[in-house]
């Protein structure tokens, strides 16, 4: 978590629009953009600089819970083998 | 997230699918209720009917699943696209809660009851890395379910998203067909709400 004590409630429907647009620009211009955002909303642009830093592990993240979905299910279906 | 309470049973006059769709979908949010677990029971009955092919699953295959599943529910409305896409995300929020009380039934099997100490802060480490031990599987089932709830509360959506992208095997077209949005916004909700939830469940149990 981001948050900080005192911090205003983050505006999520802004953050999901900023975190889409940029994840669609290059690495190297995102900082100053979440820098631009700062300026008028500090705790957005912690939370949103935060998620940014996580974008290259959520695909192998997201192929593990998969893969720990389906094992959870094949268990499920096993244990329930007449 | 517990077995959904059943109301009606599934052979009961009044557990007419077709009809619980056309409610859900007239604004009816009770409706929900009363469908999640007529589908819920369907979905397992079907897994166990097709258990073999589960077994040696790669991936999960939720649409023929939850194809299935809809054609025995929803007679006479197997033409409806309207039914068909809210009736997939019904399956995935029953999807979710089988496998999450499983995982639930297992963790308490092993470990005793009471509520299970989710350990997820290896998470990260992991990733990349040789597959989990199974008792690291049942841990991280349950903080997915615990992580969905709490953004929920940041986003209804975002969630629902999650459940119908991640549970129910759902196309982007599909989810935003199911939630009554744009494909636009599942995008960006699915984008933002996977990098939200790695983070929480990378950071373990938010404080």
């Amino acid at each position: 978590m981001t948050r900080v004590a005192g911090d205003p409630p983050i505006d999520w429907d802004r953050l999901e629009h900023l975190y889409a647009e940029l994840t669609n620009i290059p690495i190297a211009a995102r900082a100053a953009r979440v820098a631009l955002v700062g300026h008028a909303d500090r705790a957005l642009a912690r939370e949103l600089g935060s998620l940014l830093s996580c974008e290259s592990r959520v695909e192998p993240f997201f192929r593990e819970l998969t893969r720990v979905m389906v094992a959870t299910a094949a268990d499920l279906v096993g244990a329930d083998a007449p | 997230m517990a077995r959904p309470r059943t109301l009606l049973p599934a052979d009961s006059p009044g557990a007419d699918v077709g009809q619980l769709l056309a409610d859900m979908r007239g604004g009816d949010a009770s409706a929900i209720q009363r469908l999640v677990p007529l589908v819920y029971d369907e979905l397992k009955r079907i897994a166990r009917a097709q258990r073999r092919a589960w077994a040696d699953a790669d991936t999960l295959n939720t649409t023929a699943l939850v194809h299935e599943a809809y054609m025995k529910l929803a007679r006479g409305r197997e033409n409806d696209w309207r039914d068909r896409a809210h009736f997939l995300a019904v399956a995935a929020m029953a999807m979710r809660s089988i496998l999450v009380d499983h995982a639930r039934r297992r963790h308490t099997a092993k470990y005793g009851g009471g509520r299970a100490a989710v350990d997820v802060a290896k998470v990260e480490a992991l990733v990349g890395t040789p597959p989990l031990a199974a008792n690291e599987d049942l841990d991280l089932m349950l903080a997915l379910d615990t992580a969905l709830a709490q953004l929920a509360e940041l986003s209804e959506r975002q969630s629902r998203i999650v459940e119908c992208r991640f549970f129910g095997g759902m196309s982007i077209h599909e989810t935003a067909d199911a939630l009554g949005v744009s494909p636009a916004s599942v995008k960006r909700g699915w984008a933002l709400a996977q990098a939200w939830l790695y983070r929480e469940l990378a950071e373990g149990p938010a404080s």
